[in-house]
């Protein structure tokens, strides 16, 4: 086993690193900033030019907060669903939390909502989704293998919605505007919608870090859990309402991220074992580096912006690729 | 702490009796067998007793509290349960699976302390796998995990030790291992220890009383030298049974061997 001065050790590089690299990633972009503007904007009197200001603090900084928040959440939801379920398979959207967010999003686009009323309808719509699934498997106790066929079934029913609605919108102007916000992009935050989201993200992670503890206990079978003395329908309760706050807003600020809530979580256990108490830590500081790092990149690297679904699995695959092979997937 | 039931009656929805009119005490410090053949209901015993199921009508008891008066975390505190040993989706280290059994002591929000840490060096000591302690329970032996699942109990510190077959599928030295510790956690500890088993033999060798349950739901209970003799084993299971008895080291053994009926044995 590696020591927990390791882990220890990890945690605070990946920190460091994410500081180092979100201040970096405020000089980066189409109108490149010198770190000593950046330096005098922020801790300054502020700089003469205007322009600087409103890049900096209308457009950067809420899209770096964003996408160490979304990062760091996806991936903590995405690590509690796996010790929910007792399956490594499992995503934020395995409820169908995204598809029913990317429907309501979707719907909203094409009533022609403004951006804050995109946002409070995807969310509703997430939210709905899991109540749905909920709703299917029904009063009985119900088993969590029944819960994931629902949640599956769901999905599909709102992932077909969502091509209703791209099948009923107009080509010229709204199809795009639909296709591109649900291949994920973190373009369009504002300060507004960013306060208006965060809270739910917030919140939902540190439900999940307080939970950490109990989260080894979730993924026994059933009855041991029961027999441990786990109180299954409050802790279950807690992590899919955390879960569901977390994965919805999200997708109501940025539209659907894949991979993270997936790759982030098994690199960490690659790294410190299975234990939640590490690994939902390391998932949440681990999440935010890897969106920064990938959404930085996004707006970088062509003139125009490459959307995050893309990258997160061009950059995500063959680093978790090389991880699995390094480690064998077990860490010894 | 005794752990009883009085007549005892449980049958699954829409469902033929599975238990019916079970009554027995197992005592404190003593271990009590549970044995029947396969469908009898002895999983469903257990899980009774466990309150995983409500039976309906009857009542189990933990010392002389009926089961539903008392609140989940002490009942875990009370009565501990050792699962077939069986790794899930996520391994984790043997410390880390023996840690889960403060469970029952931890706020919903909080971890273990350096106390709950020594408990469960202490239990893993008890049960022989304290070196195993930074492995993973994927990459030890099936019956060091059986060891592991039984020291995750005893950090519940419970008083009362509930195994549902802790011995199947072990090998003979970690089938006499298991044996030999639930022996002296109730001998030494003063434990009170019910296990399912299809063992005869396991039940004669250190059992105090044995229930044996019927096909027909109900079931025999008492001494289990009065309990598993040839002609009531033979007719709950339906085989011929030989038993044979030989003194090693002074010490007394007893095997039951099963043989086909004499009928089935001319159609052959």
């Amino acid at each position: 086993m590696r020591s927990p001065r390791f882990y220890r050790l990890c945690m605070i590089t990946a920190v460091i690193v994410t500081a180092v690299f979100a201040v970096a990633a405020l000089c980066m972009g189409r109108y490149t900033i010198p770190l000593s503007e950046v330096m005098e904007e922020l801790f300054g009197g502020g700089s003469d030019m205007a322009n600087v200001h409103t890049v900096l603090f209308q457009i950067r900084i809420p899209r770096i907060l964003l996408s160490v928040l979304a990062g760091a959440g996806l991936a903590a939801a995405g690590c509690a669903f796996q010790s929910l379920f007792g399956n490594p398979l499992a995503t934020p959207d395995t409820l169908g939390i995204a598809n029913g967010a990317s429907f309501g999003a979707a719907l909203g686009i094409l009533l022609g909502f403004q951006a804050v009323g995109v946002q409070t309808s995807a969310l509703i719509a997430g939210i709905l989704a899991v109540v749905l699934v909920f709703a299917v498997t029904g009063g009985r106790r119900s088993s969590m293998i029944m819960i994931i066929l629902a949640g599956m079934v769901i999905s599909s029913l709102f992932s077909a919605l969502v091509s209703l609605v791209k099948f009923v919108a107009d080509p010229q102007d709204v199809l795009p505007v639909i296709t591109f916000w649900l291949m994920g992009s973190l373009s369009s935050v504002t300060v507004k919608s960013l306060l208006y989201g965060a809270p739910f993200i917030l919140c939902g992670i540190v439900i999940l870090y307080l939970l950490r503890y109990r989260l080894n206990v979730l993924s026994l079978p059933e009855d041991e859990a029961r027999a441990l003395g786990v109180d299954l329908k409050l802790l279950r309760t807690l992590v899919i309402a955390a879960s569901t706050a977390i994965t919805a807003s999200v997708v109501a600020l940025c539209g659907v991220i894949g991979w993270v809530g997936l790759l982030v979580p098994h690199i960490a256990r690659m790294l410190f074992g299975n234990s939640n108490h590490r690994i939902l830590p390391a998932s949440l500081v681990f999440g935010g580096l890897f969106l920064l790092l990938v959404d930085t990149a996004a707006r970088c690297i062509a003139a125009s912006e490459i959307p995050v679904s893309i990258l997160t699995a061009v950059i995500g695959a063959p680093v978790f690729i090389l991880l699995l092979r390094k480690t064998g997937g077990i860490r010894t | 702490m005794k752990l009883s039931a009085e007549h005892l009656c449980f049958s699954f929805e829409h469902e033929e009796t599975v238990l019916n009119d079970i009554s027995f005490t197992a005592e404190e410090g003593k271990i009590t067998a549970i044995l029947g053949p396969n469908g009898a209901g002895k999983t469903t015993l257990l899980r009774c007793m466990l309150g995983f199921l409500r039976p309906q009508s009857g009542t189990v008891r933990i010392g002389d509290k009926a089961l539903e008066e008392i609140t989940g975390k002490q009942l875990r505190r009370m009565s501990a349960y050792v699962p077939q040993a069986k790794n899930s989706a996520f391994a984790y280290t043997v410390e880390e699976t023996v840690l889960l059994g403060r469970n029952p002591y931890l706020s919903l929000f909080a971890g273990p302390s350096k106390e709950d840490v020594r408990i469960a060096e202490e239990a893993m000591k008890d049960c022989g796998v304290y070196d195993l302690k930074d492995k993973r329970t994927d990459a030890i032996s099936g019956g060091e995990l059986q060891l592991v699942l039984i020291a995750r109990a005893l950090c519940q510190q419970p008083r009362i030790l509930i195994l549902d077959e802790p011995e199947t599928g072990l090998d003979f030295r970690n089938q006499l291992l298991v044996l030999e510790l639930l022996e002296s956690l109730s001998r030494n500890k003063g434990l009170t220890i019910v296990f399912n088993t299809h063992y005869p033999d396991h039940a004669l060798r250190i059992a105090d009383t044995v229930i044996l349950l019927k096909e027909d739901g109900t079931c025999l209970y008492g001494k289990s030298s009065d309990i598993l003799k040839e002609e009531i084993l033979q007719d709950v299971f339906d085989v011929n049974i030989h038993t044979i008895t030989e003194t090693i080291h002074g010490k007394t053994y007893s095997a039951m061997i099963p043989v086909p009926k004499e009928e089935e044995t001319d159609d052959a």
